[in-house]
């Protein structure tokens, strides 16, 4: 099912040269990025070497020249609620959940591009959600702020399930998650593709990005440093020293 | 203290808290949505009173000059935006909400002011001209702030109270206006008298609330204002556009107030500067309601409103002081309450 | 010294005033003094200390009208009034306070509306004070035998009074309870890591304001020589603080511009404007209303940055000019013995809305030894930093540090016992040097209090914590760097500044959340460097660290934690060779 560069299909995500700059420091310098229809893509890379950037600056919250092209069409000049409405969605690191709403309320919210745009019927969504989600139909009434870790996970993801996302970018899903809920987040992650959305998945967790991704890019220094077919990139040495096996093996 | 006083005393009490009603389920609308302490909440009352006098009197009322003002300042704004996006859909948008809808508002009111068209006309016209003056001060003052602390809005708000003044100053003068009552019906609710005007008022607040209540707990549109103050970054995420949802708070703001200003410009003379007190006095209201709870605020209006009249007839002189000494514990009780949450804001 | 120079010059051109100007101008600049005198209050309440007033023309009114009612009902001298008025106000401003300050952000705003307008409602009602027509012939002042009742004669009265208040106020700025009040906006937790107790800073600046509005309404009175109740309204306590808006932070001075702008611009708006234009329009409100808004959309560091901005004349941040000469330090503490047992933490469990965040954690840490925590992010980790430091309260279990029951301590007196922390993400002042910063951490090691600064009788301790701030950031390897503003050094130096401030304290125990992140290879051995010999100087150190390439070379022993558990504890190889630790965090060898 994976594919490399299959010009047939369009891709659902094509950045091309991609520069973003805080200030006059520059954070991305040229990234060139593309995922097909049905495709988890990963990009992995060090503590600030720009990944969370490119992800705001595609999502449209950061300022940033180049091509941004969903399905064939430029969207960089376009704000954060059309690109929503064009049903990309970001998953951000630090989640954004509206804390002092309920879960209910959290999820309304999450279709609220395409309720607006004449899609009214979020409760069909709703319950595809929970049939992902059990948990959180039980946790329905309860304020968000109340969750634990694991069910914050599964509320942001299934909020922005509610939006139809054909591009879905999650940043750091598994972050501040014990091993096992992550391992759960991760196989929830893998089919989400079900439904042919394209997801972007940010992780440091190198590893288990690599083993649920088609394929992925490694960025360093706002760079695209690699990018290759996640089962090589799992094999490759330099992929290995820098983010699979230091922490152990250098050790000592 | 007979019976006839404390029924008296209970009418004037109830009158009053009618009007601090609406004025906290304001303040609060705009706390809750945008984070703004709107203290310029008053003074859509005042144009609102004041306007409808004007049109009564068959004058062209000043607000169509203060409209015309904010609408080209905010066309500059938003145009300015446009170019820099480079973006035509703003540019349009702009010419439509900040030039083409003020024009006919404006001129329209111009046109057919003086030719006695009745009181339902002249009410319109009011809420027409009034309404758009939320959102365009919203869009000028407020929003290229939108993310500032609550400190800062709160000076915003207070600078805004100062030009709102001084423009109704300007163009309505110094002295006090009154309008027409609505209806002369008086109402014996055992022995207490009460008017038509007070029980629209009464009626109008709790309308309001059921609405509001429907609004915020039902809709989609009015849990995105909720999101957008909760979270203003989560809610860009999910497609809400934060501008818009301030510019909706502050047009029911002004919307409120207006119609606030129509109910009570006949029971009261209003004068240019009468709305801050009436703003402060409804604050206290919505502090009681923790500035989030539209019931609870009402109680707090009745509360006050029954305090204020009652102490008037005991202590008349010290009347002021006993409300804003109770604002006092009733802040600490709050906060108490609001716990940890405030520290979150500061941090 | 140039700038000494030109304060100088400037102070002479301003007593050359009465020489020159008309007498309208000489009572304008009167009344621009008396404005000055509140917006500098303000300047250290609001712009620096972050609390908004709503209530300073209250103060001004009790100082006016008690001076008012002491020299008609009484026919007290001047010298006399101000004493008892400086008193009285002293008194109503610490009871006040002690209530409101209770309250924060918001809250205190609302509170000081509603304390500004009872007491305004106040004058107008009280019979003893006139009600609503006031106190009028007030007799006029007299210094040593000098009549003052002449507007230029007591220009010098009151500009003596309004730059000496200016200058105390600088002065104060710059000491060490000053610098407690700059760092206040920047957030409690890391305020009372450094010792500070915020209440107490808080009403100290709350009392300065009010004090400073009281000495104006003591010159309204005597300048004015009637009183009412009018300009000591709402209205009024809003006009000042748009002064403080506009002239903006950066120097006491900037409350001096927001008061003659304000002042003068009201002037030309109600007299000199009508009369040209031909009509009676008031447009004061509406100008400074918009001259508000302009200068928080645009300026929001008010005229005063906007002016240097231009000008740039003016250095960004004050270069310390009060420097450690002669290298003065500050005397340290005894060390404790290597091996004798610092930190105990027993049982330790903390619980967030039916969310274990900790659970049954029980550990210690020795002088001079380094004690790695390691786990995944939510582990636990910087709960249990925040436990030790008093941020947080632990739910079950005990903290004890050399003997001493910690837990149910505030921060402030946690870091008094010898506990000194970083940040994971960096906290450091941005409006202060990079040596005031590092001076913050030397808060408890002086005891010059808020009039010594103002006065500064302090010149000797404040010398000795600046130039032990310096010698702390000489220890860290970032000489050269103290006058620069923290924001303007790198990510991975700023680390190593609060490592420095940490330091400052003095410290028995450090505790170090994360601070190799975002460090480079070599920054990461300069800092391993650190602190191994910080450890043979007989410190010890907790270390929250993902990085185990550096926590495995430096630690004496790691405690693993995960899912809030402590999961291990032993030498890094034992660590690492542990089953669980590489199923739940190091990862299996692929």
């Amino acid at each position: 099912m994976s594919s490399e560069h299959s010009n047939e299909t369009e891709a659902v995500l094509a950045v091309n040269d991609l520069h973003v700059a805080y200030g006059n420091v520059e954070a991305l310098f040229g990234v060139s990025l593309r995922v097909d229809p049905g495709e988890i893509v990963s990009v992995i890379g060090a503590n600030g070497a720009g990944k969370t950037t490119m992800l705001s600056a595609i999502m449209g919250l950061l300022r940033s020249r180049g091509e941004i092209r969903l399905r064939g069409r430029d969207i960089a000049s376009l704000t954060v609620e059309q690109r929503v409405a064009e049903h990309v969605s970001l998953v951000p690191e630090t989640r954004e959940l509206f804390m002092t709403m309920s879960v209910e309320d959290n999820l309304i919210l999450g279709a609220f591009r395409p309720f607006t745009n004449g899609d009214r019927d979020y409760r069909q969504t709703m319950d595809e959600v929970f049939h992902r989600f059990p948990k959180l139909k039980e946790r329905l009434r309860q304020q968000a702020g109340t969750l634990s870790g694991g069910e914050r996970a599964q509320l942001v993801l299934g909020r922005a399930l509610m939006s139809k996302p054909q591009l879905l970018m999650l940043d750091e899903p598994s972050l501040g998650l014990s091993p096992i809920i992550t391992r759960e987040i991760f196989s929830i992650i893998s089919d989400l593709t079900d439904a042919g959305t394209a997801i972007v998945l940010v992780e440091q967790n190198a590893r288990a990005a690599l083993q649920v991704s088609t394929r992925a890019y490694v960025l360093e220094n706002g760079l695209v440093t690699m990018e290759g077919r996640s089962e090589a990139l799992l094999e490759d040495h330099r992929i290995y020293d820098a983010y699979l096996g230091k922490r152990t093996r250098d050790a000592g | 203290m007979d019976f006839g006083i404390f029924t008296f005393l209970l009418q004037d009490g109830l009158n009053s808290a009618a009007i601090y009603c609406l004025m906290a389920i304001a303040i609060i609308l705009v706390f809750t949505t945008t984070r703004v302490l709107f203290v310029a909440q008053g003074d859509f009352l005042v144009l609102g009173a004041l306007t409808l006098s004007q049109l009564q009197l068959g004058r062209v009322p000043g607000t169509v000059w203060i409209l015309a003002g904010l609408a080209l300042l905010a066309f500059a704004m938003e145009g300015a935006q446009a170019l820099r996006e480079r973006s035509r859909r703003r540019a349009l948008r702009a010419v439509l909400f900040c030039l083409l809808v003020p024009a006919l508002v404006g001129g329209g009111v111009a046109w057919f002011s003086g030719k006695e068209l009745g009181l339902a006309i002249d009410i319109l016209a009011t809420i027409a001209l009034v309404g758009p003056i939320g959102p365009l001060l919203y869009r000028i003052a407020f929003q290229p702030l939108a993310d500032k602390s609550i400190l800062v809005l709160m000076v915003v708000a207070t600078a805004v109270h100062f030009v709102i003044i001084s423009l109704s100053l300007i163009f309505f003068g110094a002295e006090g206006w009154r309008t027409p009552a609505l209806t002369d019906a008086q109402f014996a609710l055992g022995p207490v008298l009460i008017s038509g005007q007070v029980i629209a008022i009464i009626v109008t607040s709790l309308l309001l609330i059921v609405v509001l209540f429907l609004f915020f707990s039902n809709s989609v549109y009015g849990k995105s204002l909720i999101a957008t103050a909760s979270n203003r970054v989560g809610a860009r995420l999910m497609g809400i556009s934060t501008a818009q949802s301030g510019m909706l708070s502050f047009a029911m703001a002004s919307a409120i107030g207006c119609v606030s200003g129509i109910l009570i410009g006949s029971i009261t003379t209003i004068y240019y500067d009468t709305g801050l007190v009436l703003t402060l006095k409804g604050l206290i209201a919505a502090v009681f309601g923790g500035l989030a709870s539209f019931p609870a605020a009402a109680a707090g209006a009745v509360i006050l409103g029954l305090i204020e009249s009652y102490s008037a007839f005991f202590a008349s002189a010290y009347k002021e002081i006993i409300l804003f000494s109770l604002l006092i514990p009733l802040l600490m009780w709050r906060f108490v309450l609001a716990g940890h949450q405030d520290l979150e804001e500061e941090a | 010294m140039s700038r000494l120079v030109f304060a100088a010059a400037a102070i002479f051109a301003l007593f050359a005033a009465p020489l020159v100007f008309s007498e309208h101008r000489i009572v304008l600049m009167n009344y621009v003094g008396i404005a000055t005198l509140v917006a500098t209050g303000l300047y250290l309440l609001t712009s620096i200390g972050g609390l908004i007033s709503f209530g300073q023309a209250a103060f001004v009114g009790v100082g006016a009208y008690t001076t008012a009612y002491l020299a008609t009902a009484h026919a007290m001298p001047a010298g006399l009034t101000l004493v008892i008025m400086l008193a009285v106000n002293f008194a109503l401003a610490l009871l006040v306070g002690a209530i409101t300050l209770r309250l924060s952000g918001y809250y205190l705003s609302i509170a000081t509306i509603a304390w500004g307008l009872g007491a305004y409602y106040l004058f107008g009602t009280l019979d003893m004070l006139g009600g609503h027509t006031g106190i009028g012939n007030i007799p006029g002042i007299t210094v040593l035998g000098v009549s003052l009742t002449q507007a230029r004669a007591f220009f010098y009265l009151e500009w003596s009074i309004v730059i000496a208040m200016m200058i105390a106020v600088h002065n104060l700025l710059h000491s060490r309870e000053g610098r407690a009040v700059r760092a206040l906006k920047s957030g409690g937790v890391m305020v009372s890591a450094m010792g500070i107790d915020i209440f107490r800073t808080r009403i100290a600046i709350f009392v300065a304001a009010a004090m400073l509005a009281a000495i104006a309404g003591w010159l309204f009175a005597y300048m004015q020589r009637f009183v009412s109740p009018a300009p000591f309204n709402l209205i009024a306590s809003m006009e000042y603080l748009f002064m403080a808006v506009i002239g903006g932070t950066g120097s006491v001075v900037a409350a001096l511009l927001g008061a003659g702008i304000v002042v003068a611009l009201k002037d030309v708006l109600t007299n000199t404007l009508p009369k040209l234009l031909g009509s009676n329009v008031n447009i004061e409100a509406l100008v400074f209303g918009v001259a508000v808004v302009a200068i928080l959309q645009w300026s929001p560091g008010g005229l005063w940055s906007l002016a240097r901005r231009v000008g740039g004349v003016l250095p960004a941040l004050r270069t310390p000019d009060r420097s450690p000469s002669g290298g003065r330090t500050l005397p340290r503490k005894l060390r404790k013995d290597p091996g004798a047992e610092l930190l105990s933490i027993t049982n330790v469990g903390k619980r967030f809305a039916g969310l274990v965040a900790i659970d049954d954690v029980t550990m210690s840490v020795r002088a001079g030894e380094i004690v790695a925590l390691i786990g995944p992010n939510g582990a636990g980790k910087t709960t249990l930093f925040n436990i030790i430091t008093g941020v947080l309260k632990p739910s079950s279990g005990t903290v004890s540090f050399c003997g001493d029951q910690v837990s149910g301590r505030l921060p402030n007196r946690i870091t008094e016992l010898g506990i000194s922390r970083t940040f994971q993400h960096v906290k450091l002042v941005p409006t202060m040097t990079t040596l005031e910063n590092v001076a913050l951490g030397t808060h408890l090691r002086g005891r010059a209090g808020f009039v010594a600064a103002s006065l500064r009788a302090e010149r000797a301790e404040n010398a000795g914590m600046l130039g032990e701030a310096a010698a702390q950031i000489a220890r860290v390897g970032l000489q050269g760097k103290e006058a620069l503003s923290p924001t303007d050094l790198p990510l991975g130096d700023q680390r190593i500044v609060e490592i420095a401030r940490a330091l400052a304290s003095d410290p028995y125990l450090l505790l170090l959340d994360e601070p190799a992140a975002g460090l480079r290879l070599t920054e990461k051995r300069a800092l391993a460097d650190l602190l191994r010999s910080l450890r043979a100087e007989g410190l010890g150190i907790v270390l929250v660290e993902h990085d185990m390439e550096f926590v495995m070379g430096l630690a004496d022993r790691v405690v693993v934690m995960n899912f809030g558990r402590q999961i291990a504890e032993g030498t890094p190889a034992d660590v690492q060779s542990d089953r669980e630790v590489i199923r739940a965090y190091l990862g299996e060898e692929a």
